[in-house]
């Protein structure tokens, strides 16, 4: 492999950025900062206004108010091609009439990169993605994984301050997405590169990014770093979009030293340990993740966190079983819980639908989460 | 990429291409004959007629002047018709169906008409300039040729490209040249051999519009059907399939697949 110096990704920052397209805003008072060499992702469903920031970033967009500054400076009136970035787009975005080689060299050459220098650069830019020897090819030529590296590698050739990724592996299937997403954190770990990528795939966020920005309706919903979205999720949307939970509304009934008391309409009680700031006029629900869960058979004295029901059927997943819960009690005030099961507890415990059993969980897996 | 093409489809191109070309061929063989009036099949062997052709001064007049009002109806049809695609097609104009449809219109209204509608405003207007006249006919009667193409080509334009380069550095102009160009090219080749071959070709417009001084081939071949019956009829005939055919080979020699590929 190629020798290469960390460039130093620049400090990519957004004040307030709106965008609006006649009278709909799509992005509204967006305020992020992704730290120096650290991959930021923005992940929310389509139409959340995350491409449209992203382009903002790269200058493709004008935002309508707000300021991007990177490294502190100011870019927003630069234009994209001064901006000195690198891209890489959903459907890679190679230009046909170019070979492999040419792809990677463009951007040098836009440089004014001395001829050599730049076949040179462009060889290690090659190297570093691993598909030296395909100078020659046309981009045609490529299998999918292939043409994502190239794209790769001509957007990193020039030691951009900051990559952009834009739904980078959408067209590829799950076992090279994985490789693929996996080289790319290495590799921008490796370069140092500031990065910010829009996904609407949690599982790649969580794979890739040091922090998570949570986009829904244009805002932000929640910023941290993937294992606090994960596990503190603020807000039922989040809790939603990023893994699987079960929601209960409840209303909080008390707040004291770091434990929280919630009631649901059932009248069931619930208490939570999970930090927090909510006050007890806010609107919440109680989300519990489905892998959170334990199953113990038969009814259990009633106690906070727990909830006794039927079995309404089971599914096998693979690593886990996952079984639906039907809480005894007013039905339309009782939703179904999902618990899921290890597999090797499965077999042992065998639950079968028809059967009563009860759903327990610890305070320090109850999440509080905002309601809409 | 490769793939096989079926045996039915082979031969239904096959069939196709043989309806197309073959009465083209009839012409060829015919100006080969050695007898003094046209005959099918061709008895004996001569070039005479060819020679006899090249040798008339009004003929290669004729030739000369096709060759002239081509080139420049094809220039002017690519000076108006590539802005116009481009704006048609790329920015939202008000009223832009109803361009569309008056630029296509002369596909659709019988040639013979547009000729004599012409002929009848320049008339109208008292105006009298031949070539200028011919070269605002064929163009009128060209432009869609143009248009057309060049719009398929810049609607296949891929725009992340566009994004691709600026983000790589590019500037507009450099965009414009470096990546917009060769993808809009075979559409705007292929739009100018069209636009080359149909005015090359006319005879309804032609016909109202030009005068002893300025007189197409086509109108040439035309008189001379009427004043003689001999192969050399037939040679001039075959000379413009010959020039047409060489004509398109030439841009697909110099040009590659860049025809091919636009017309699938």
């Amino acid at each position: 492999m190629a020798t290469t110096s960390v460039s130093g990704g620049g400090e990519v920052r957004l004040a307030g950025i709106s965008r609006s397209y006649g009278d709909t805003q799509v992005v509204r008072d967006v305020n992020l900062t992704a730290a120096s060499g650290s991959i930021l992702a923005l992940l929310g469903p389509s139409g959340c206004g995350k491409t449209t920031t992203l382009r903002m970033v790269a200058g493709l967009v004008q935002p309508s108010a707000g300021d991007i500054l990177i490294d502190g400076v100011s870019v927003t009136g630069q234009p994209v091609h001064k901006r000195n970035l690198g891209m890489l787009f959903q459907n890679y975005a190679l230009f046909p009439h170019l070979n492999v080689l040419e792809n990677v060299a463009f951007g040098l050459a836009m440089r004014g990169v001395p001829k050599g220098d730049t076949m040179r650069r462009a060889k290690e830019a090659l190297a570093l993605v691993r598909l030296s020897g395909f100078e020659d090819r046309m981009p045609a030529a490529l299998s999918g994984g292939q043409q994502q590296r190239v794209a790769m590698a001509r957007a990193i050739a020039y030691r951009p301050r900051v990559l952009l990724l834009d739904e980078p592996f959408g067209a590829l299937d799950k076992k090279l997405r994985e490789e693929m997403q996996i080289e790319l954190r290495q590799l921008c770990n490796e370069l140092g590169l500031t990065t910010l990528l829009v996904t609407h795939d949690q599982e790649e966020a969580l794979i890739l990014a040091d922090q998570i920005a949570v986009m829904r309706g244009g805002r932000i919903e929640q910023v941290d770093n993937a294992r606090a979205v994960y596990e503190r999720p603020i807000s039922h949307f989040v809790a939603d979009f990023i893994g699987t939970s079960n929601f209960i509304p409840a209303s909080l009934v008390d707040i004291s030293d770091g434990r929280m008391t919630l009631r649901s309409p059932a009248g069931h009680l619930f208490e939570s340990t999970v930090p927090n700031d909510f006050s007890m006029q806010d609107r919440v629900a109680v989300a519990i993740r489905p892998e959170s869960m334990r199953l113990t058979p038969g009814e259990l004295p009633a106690a906070a966190n727990r909830l006794t029901g039927t079995i309404i059927r089971s599914l096998f997943k693979g690593q886990v079983l996952s079984v639906w819960l039907k809480p005894d009690g007013q039905a339309e005030l009782q939703p179904e819980l999902q618990v899921s099961i290890p597999i090797e507890d499965a077999a042992r415990m065998n639950p079968q639908p028809g059967e009563t059993w009860s759903a327990h969980w610890s305070a320090a897996r109850t999440l509080v989460v905002r309601e809409q | 990429m490769n793939e096989t093409v079926s045996l039915p489809l082979k031969i239904t191109v096959g069939i196709i291409l043989a309806l197309v070309v073959a009465p083209l061929i009839v012409p060829v063989l015919m100006s080969i004959s050695d007898t003094p009036y046209i005959v099918f099949p061709p008895q004996g062997f001569t070039l005479k007629w060819y020679g006899e052709v090249l040798a008339n001064p009004e003929a290669r007049g004729s030739f000369l002047f096709s060759l002239e009002l081509a080139a420049i109806v094809t220039a002017v049809s690519l000076l108006l018709g590539i802005p116009c695609a481009a704006g048609l097609t790329r920015y939202r104009v008000p009223g832009q169906d109803a361009v569309l449809g008056l630029i296509l219109s002369p596909l659709i209204v019988p040639l013979i008409v547009t000729g004599v509608a012409l002929l009848q405003v320049f008339a109208l207007m008292g105006w009298r300039a031949t070539l200028m006249q011919l070269v605002i006919g064929h163009t009128v009667v060209c432009l869609p040729y143009v248009i057309r193409s060049v719009s398929a080509s810049l609607l296949l334009v891929n725009r992340s490209l566009e994004d691709a380069a600026a983000v790589l550095g590019a500037p507009p102009h450099v965009v414009a040249t470096r990546v917009i160009w060769p993808q809009v090219r075979p559409g705007i080749l292929a739009g100018g051999t069209f636009c080359f071959i149909v005015s090359f070709d006319d005879y309804p417009v032609s016909m109202w519009l030009a005068d002893g001084n300025h007189f197409p081939v086509p109108l040439y071949l035309y008189t001379i059907i009427e004043r003689s019956f001999d192969p050399s009829i037939a040679a001039i005939a075959s000379l413009m399939i010959f020039f047409a055919l060489l004509l398109v080979l030439v841009i697909e020699k110099v040009f590659g697949l860049s025809l091919a590929r636009l017309a699938s």
